[in-house]
């Protein structure tokens, strides 16, 4: 599936944005013989979308500040900004291989400071929790601990297998 | 305000009778509790549809506040900033998660199998760092020591509950 044809799942939508970015499909065809070549359009595509995705939400997150919910609640670590930042990348660049959905998620940090990423899919939930060391997620498909949630690293191998559940 | 274990006593002249009674009786499985929410912990959206994040339930000591709907005077005194907004919970909904798996050793060691939660009541008294709040109580779990990863699961329990719930907002985010 090529970039034009993923645009529909994606919220920020290519169409609106990339004839700003990089010249189009069309106007490439002209320079590589007739023949649509778009590694370079999609490379840069891809760059722009996985920053534009990481870097917007995150930026509101950064300004927080102690007690930014009156529960007491520590401001954002910034190890675990640049953490979620670099999940988020991760995670952005599985999905858009896997021809999968993509969804932004729901930016929020614990009552520590770690950055939470949080997407629901009707009764399915995942919440990342980008840990300065390695992140972790949890699943959810129900109020029952120990029946309905499962949790644990998220890790290069696990990534995609996540993003699958949450999206099936 | 998560720290207080203070009980006040009637006697001392905190609350009207009937308060004093309720406070030191076991919250009953039928009642809801408030708990203020901020719009950081909102996922977009206005009204009764909008969605909480388990960082709603965030608590420095694992023992998330919330206040008795029975003896609170309205939602709003619930509210720990002027944005934020109300959610309602059902105490039998709080106590349906149950039998919570002990991953830590040391407490297996201790003879301890599965971790209970509860809505206790923990009013707050007069000359406390923060106000008075006879209707003052904490989700708390025993035994009492847990870890991050199983207090990050009991937060997505709550919202799971809240958000499942058709009735959810005191005061719903506008």
């Amino acid at each position: 599936m090529n970039a034009i044809a993923h645009s529909a799942h994606f919220l920020f939508r290519p169409q609106e944005i990339l004839p700003e970015l990089s010249p189009s499909p069309k106007s490439m065809s002209s320079t590589v013989s007739g023949t649509y070549n778009y590694s370079e359009y999609e490379n840069t595509s891809r760059a722009f979308f996985a920053k534009k995705i990481a870097v917007t939400p995150l930026e509101a997150i950064k300004t927080r500040q102690e007690n930014w919910d009156g529960h007491n609640s520590a401001a954002p670590l910034i190890h675990s900004v640049i953490k979620a930042e670099e999940t988020l990348n991760k995670l952005f660049e599985a999905s858009l291989k896997a021809s999968l959905a993509w969804s932004q998620p729901f930016i929020s940090s614990d009552e520590d400071g770690v950055v939470t990423l949080e997407w629901w899919n009707h009764k399915k939930k995942v919440t990342i929790y980008a840990q300065s060391t390695a992140s972790e997620f949890i699943k959810v498909w129900g109020a029952n601990i120990d029946d309905e949630m499962e949790d644990g690293e998220l890790t290069d191998q696990n990534l995609l297998q996540v993003w699958r559940w949450l999206m099936a | 305000m998560a720290n207080s274990l203070t009980r006040i006593c009637y006697k001392c002249g905190a609350g009207s009778w009937l308060e004093a009674k309720l406070y030191q009786s076991s919250i009953l499985e039928w009642e809801f509790t408030y708990r203020s929410i901020s719009p950081g912990s909102i996922k977009d959206g206005i009204g009764h549809a909008a969605k909480i994040s388990s960082t709603a339930f965030n608590d420095t000591n694992k023992q998330p506040s919330v206040n008795r709907s029975l003896i609170t005077e309205s939602p709003k005194k619930v509210m720990q900033n002027p944005d934020c907004c109300v959610a309602k919970i059902k105490v039998s909904a709080v106590r349906d998660i149950k039998s919570i798996e002990v991953t830590d050793e040391a407490l297996k060691k201790l003879g301890h199998s599965t971790y209970g939660i509860d809505v206790i009541s923990r009013p707050i008294g007069k000359g406390e760092s923060v106000p008075e709040n006879i209707a003052h109580c904490q989700i708390e779990v025993s035994p009492t020591v847990i870890t991050g990863s199983r207090f990050g699961k009991i937060k997505e329990s709550l919202a799971y509950i809240v958000n499942e719930s058709k009735n959810r907002w005191a005061l719903p985010p506008t």
